[in-house]
């Protein structure tokens, strides 16, 4: 019991269970009502009407003459009367209730029944001795009149005492053993029937079940560490579409967060692993001759470069830390977007110059948002950043306002001829640069993802366009900013 | 030894050379694939310290160019690249060292002196010549038990010229091994740094191990 309560419960099991259960239970049923029936059917339909008729026979031979009742019987037409085998034994009781009449089978014995009036035939089961179980009828009846029209039949007229009363018992060793022949013919195949029943239910419960064990095959089977596998079932069935639809969207998901996981950390990785053999590279080597101060001091200079880098990049993947885990706080403000733009330009402004990028300003004086400003700031100063890193020397950042679907959408446009389309998708995954090498360690590529994350904590949406060489980035403010 | 770095973070390019150069190295250095691969094809280089990622063209697409081109020089790959496939796959692509990023830059110096003396088929670091003793993984050199004092330049004209032993160099493969890439030089630079080297390496009366071969340049038989 412990070992059956220590199993899972199964699907499988409990349908089997429920079948047998089931199966049986009906079989069962219908073997009692089909038995109980046949007895019915066959007894009170087939036999108790024999035995009436039979009774008839006796009534119509039972005949009142002047001198008295009598039966009017010859037991050499019915031999059935003569013999104490029987089948059949008789009494006939006047309404005196003294005995007319006794069959001959019943020898010294009596029918062990009272034999007074009955206005209903009257069916019973008897057990006589030497003859065994016996159906006996007990019925009343007018003894018929010599000559006279009269069938037996009692009315309601009839008294009591005017009535004969006869006892006819026949017995039912044949007919049981009929009824028992049946019986057993019946349970015999009601057996049978439940057999298949399970073999066939075994059948349909492997057939209908089969979709679900190849789904539970094929969930097993994956790899944690394959997360390419997708699970296609070899019959797809309605009933199971919706969980292995979301089952392989659940994998494609996982999946793309492990790649994203393993890139987000091999980037990381390799964006350490630069600066820091930097930074050991100026170390040991500037203590190998730290008499030519000449050298020393350039490489302090690098030193210094480098860690601002590393800084810069802690400190992103700081915020971004923040925002995923919601630790970012959001403080609404006012926000004058000229302003914003104003001085991230003029952060800018030192590389736009050395560049040749310059600035198409078009957006309207004094045009105030409800936002967080720090974030805000950090959004406008990314995107400004990129676009003047990024374009070609000498091309010019547009910035203007637009209204998309009733929302403010700040549109940022420069040349960009070194995007193609399907960068678009990619550019604001962490670390990504459009150069594989990530030449150039002044951006380790999270300026964008800082850029989606703080506009997601703010309620804006992103579109992207490329259009002739030239990218679109519009950030669109939530409704009701202004 | 003349080596070349390809490595695309101007910092560490101009660290590692400075640093190579104390060394006793002639080095020159390269931003992108493409210009180490003009640059490894064009001169002879007795070792190449290649990054791996690299704009233009990747270090491995430069040591498959090179290799494909029959060139045969001794390639340290450098890389930020720390799995063990990457390894493989760089080793694989005919590399002959691979030093993860960040890497201790003795380490750097005693490997690429190892390539160096594969190159010249030398498994031991130290060459004799009579009672002097020339360790090029060390970058010392000894008269007995005695250390003598010499530059970088100058360890590097030995070192050159003890690998190339019996055979007369010229002037012209001095100069190109000491000082490509830095400009003009005085025209008897080489004559000053043999006699500085045969000055500080004199033993006694013993006659000079670095001779003269008048018209084509040194020797040491």
């Amino acid at each position: 019991m412990r070992w059956f309560r220590g199993r899972q419960p199964s699907i499988r099991g409990a349908l089997t269970r429920d079948l047998i259960f089931w199966s049986g239970l009906n079989i069962l049923l219908i073997g009692f009502l089909l038995t109980g029936a046949l007895e019915k059917i066959l007894l009170h339909q087939l036999f108790d009407e024999e035995l009436e008729k039979r009774a008839q026979a006796l009534v119509t031979l039972t005949k009142e003459f002047d001198e008295g009742i009598e039966l009017d019987y010859a037991g050499e037409f019915m031999p059935e009367f003569e013999s104490p085998e029987g089948p059949e034994y008789f009494e006939v009781w006047l309404p005196n209730g003294t005995l007319l009449e006794r069959s001959e089978s019943l020898g010294d014995r009596e029918l062990p029944v009272a034999h007074g009036f009955t206005p209903e035939p009257v069916y019973r089961d008897i057990h006589l001795e030497g003859a065994g179980l016996c159906r006996l009828v007990r019925l009343s009846f007018l003894a018929q009149k010599e000559d006279a029209d009269v069938d037996g039949s009692l009315s309601a007229e009839t008294r009591p005492d005017q009535a004969v009363t006869l006892l006819l018992a026949r017995k039912r060793e044949t007919f049981d053993n009929l009824t028992t022949s049946l019986n057993r013919m019946i349970w015999a195949a009601l057996v049978w029937a439940l057999v298949i029943c399970l073999i066939q239910g075994r059948y349909t419960l492997n057939k209908g079940l089969k979709p679900l064990e190849d789904l539970r095959a094929q969930v097993k089977a994956i790899d944690p560490k394959q997360l390419d596998a997708r699970i296609t079932l070899e019959e797809p069935v309605r009933e199971l579409r919706a969980m292995v639809d979301q089952l392989n969207t659940l994998l494609e998901r996982l999946e793309s967060a492990v790649i994203r996981e393993r890139r987000f950390t091999s980037d990381v990785a390799h964006e350490l692993r630069t600066p820091l053999a930097e930074l050991r590279s100026l170390v040991e080597v500037g203590a190998k001759d730290p008499e030519d101060t000449e050298m020393v001091s350039d490489f302090f200079g690098d030193v210094r470069e480098v860690t601002l880098e590393m800084q810069g990049m802690v400190s992103n993947l700081l915020e971004l830390t923040r925002c995923d885990t919601g630790a970012r706080v959001v403080n609404h403000e006012p926000v004058n977007l000229a302003t914003v733009i104003g001085k991230a330009w003029t952060r800018s402004a030192e590389t736009a110059q050395r560049r040749r990028i310059k600035l198409d300003n078009r957006l309207a004086e004094g045009l105030l948002v409800s936002s967080d400003g720090a974030m805000m700031d950090q959004i406008i100063q990314n995107l400004i950043s990129n676009a003047v890193t990024y374009s070609p020397r000498g091309s010019t950042l547009v910035l203007e306002s637009r209204e998309l679907n009733g929302r403010l959408a700040l549109a940022f446009t420069n040349p960009a001829p070194q995007l193609e389309e399907g960068d678009l998708s990619q550019m604001f995954n962490r670390f990504w640069q459009k150069d594989a090498s990530r030449t150039g360690s002044e951006n380790a590529g999270l300026g964008l993802s800082i850029v989606e994350s703080f506009a997601g904590l703010l309620g804006m949406d992103i579109k992207t366009r490329l259009y002739r060489g030239n990218l679109t980035l519009s950030l669109i403010f939530p409704p009701n900013i202004n | 030894m003349k080596l070349l770095i390809i490595e695309d973070s101007a910092r560490l390019q101009r660290t590692l050379k400075r640093g190579l150069e104390k060394e006793g190295f002639a080095v020159d250095t390269a931003g992108d694939g493409k210009e180490g691969y003009a640059f490894a094809a064009a001169y002879d280089y007795d070792v190449l310290i290649l990054d791996l990622m690299l704009p233009g063209m990747s270090g491995l697409e430069v040591l498959k160019k090179l290799r494909a081109r029959g060139f045969k020089t001794h390639v340290l790959i450098l890389s930020a690249k720390d799995q063990v496939q990457d390894r493989i796959k760089g080793l694989e692509m005919g590399a002959d060292d691979y030093l993860i990023k960040p890497f201790d830059f003795d380490e750097l110096v005693a490997r690429t002196r190892a390539l160096v003396r594969r190159r010249y088929e030398t498994k031991d670091p130290t060459i004799q010549v009579g009672t002097l003793k020339v360790n090029t993984a060390l970058g010392k050199a000894y008269r007995g038990d005695h250390e003598i004092s010499l530059t970088p330049k100058e360890f590097t004209l030995l070192e050159y010229l003890l690998a190339r032993r019996g055979r007369v160099v010229t002037r012209e493969a001095l100069l190109e091994h000491l000082y490509a890439g830095y400009g003009e030089v005085a025209g008897n630079i080489i004559d000053v740094v043999v006699c500085n080297i045969r000055k500080k390496i004199k033993s006694g009366d013993e006659p000079s191990l670095i001779e003269t071969r008048r018209g084509f340049g040194y020797v040491i038989p």
